[in-house]
């Protein structure tokens, strides 16, 4: 007997807190979660897996996280769905996203819950298709 | 699961929102140019709040976010007294965050 792999989960953020808060949530969903603080982490997470989406804060020291999706969307260097995750409101988000030609984004203004929730709706829970 | 999170994090969230307000505080005393530095450190407070569910917070620290990006000075006074109200909230929650 095999056991399943867990479908996984990368989440780029400037906050170690938000890293580990959502790191606890998505975990006890059921999902393997890779966190990066920091874009060398982002890079070394992309190389060494595939995650089957990604999360990406929109503000951070080193770059916007829009502008680092566009070029890792354009170069087809993650196939999987990338999503913003930010507190910025709906509005800026969804134009972000447009405009970066990523899969969309989620309101951490949801909170933990909510955003596992519609973690399930886009990727499926960990044995099931979305 | 709201409640797990906020239980296990809100120590490290208090204590890591009075040491970005403290350090928002001397900036602003010491006269620095540092309206973008302290901008970021009240979007990082709105991000972590919300994710636990501390809606009432995360607003009062978007709004002086906004505030302190459209005045483009620190010495409105306006702003520091949004920064010692989103404080004093901040500090509220810490008899829960020992408690846990």
């Amino acid at each position: 007997m095999t056991a399943e792999r867990r479908k996984q989960i990368l989440i780029v953020d400037d906050s170690a807190l938000v890293l580990d808060m959502m790191r606890a949530a998505l975990d006890a969903a059921g999902y393997e979660v890779l966190v990066a603080n920091n874009l060398t982490q982002l890079e070394e997470h992309r190389t060494r897996h595939r995650p089957d989406l990604v999360l990406m804060d929109v503000q951070m020291p080193e770059a916007f996280g829009d502008d680092v999706a566009m070029v890792l969307r354009a170069a087809r260097e993650v196939d999987a769905p990338i999503y913003l995750l930010s507190t910025l409101d709906e509005a800026e988000l969804r134009r972000r996203a447009a405009d970066a030609e990523i899969d969309g984004f989620i309101s951490k203004r949801l909170g933990a819950d909510a955003i596992v929730t519609r973690v399930r709706q886009i990727i499926g829970a960990t044995g099931e298709t979305p | 699961m709201m409640e797990e999170i906020r239980a296990r994090f809100l120590p490290r969230f208090v204590s890591s929102a009075r040491q970005r307000l403290e350090r928002a505080s001397k900036l602003i005393s010491d006269g620095a140019n540092a309206a973008p530095a302290i901008a970021t450190d009240l979007h990082t407070i709105a991000g972590e709040a919300s994710i636990m569910g501390l809606h009432e917070v995360a607003a009062m620290a978007r709004e002086t976010e906004r505030a302190v990006r459209s005045v483009g000075g620190l010495d409105d006074a306006s702003i520091t007294a949004a920064l010692f109200k989103l404080w004093r909230r901040i500090d509220e929650l810490a008899p829960a965050a020992r408690t846990g």
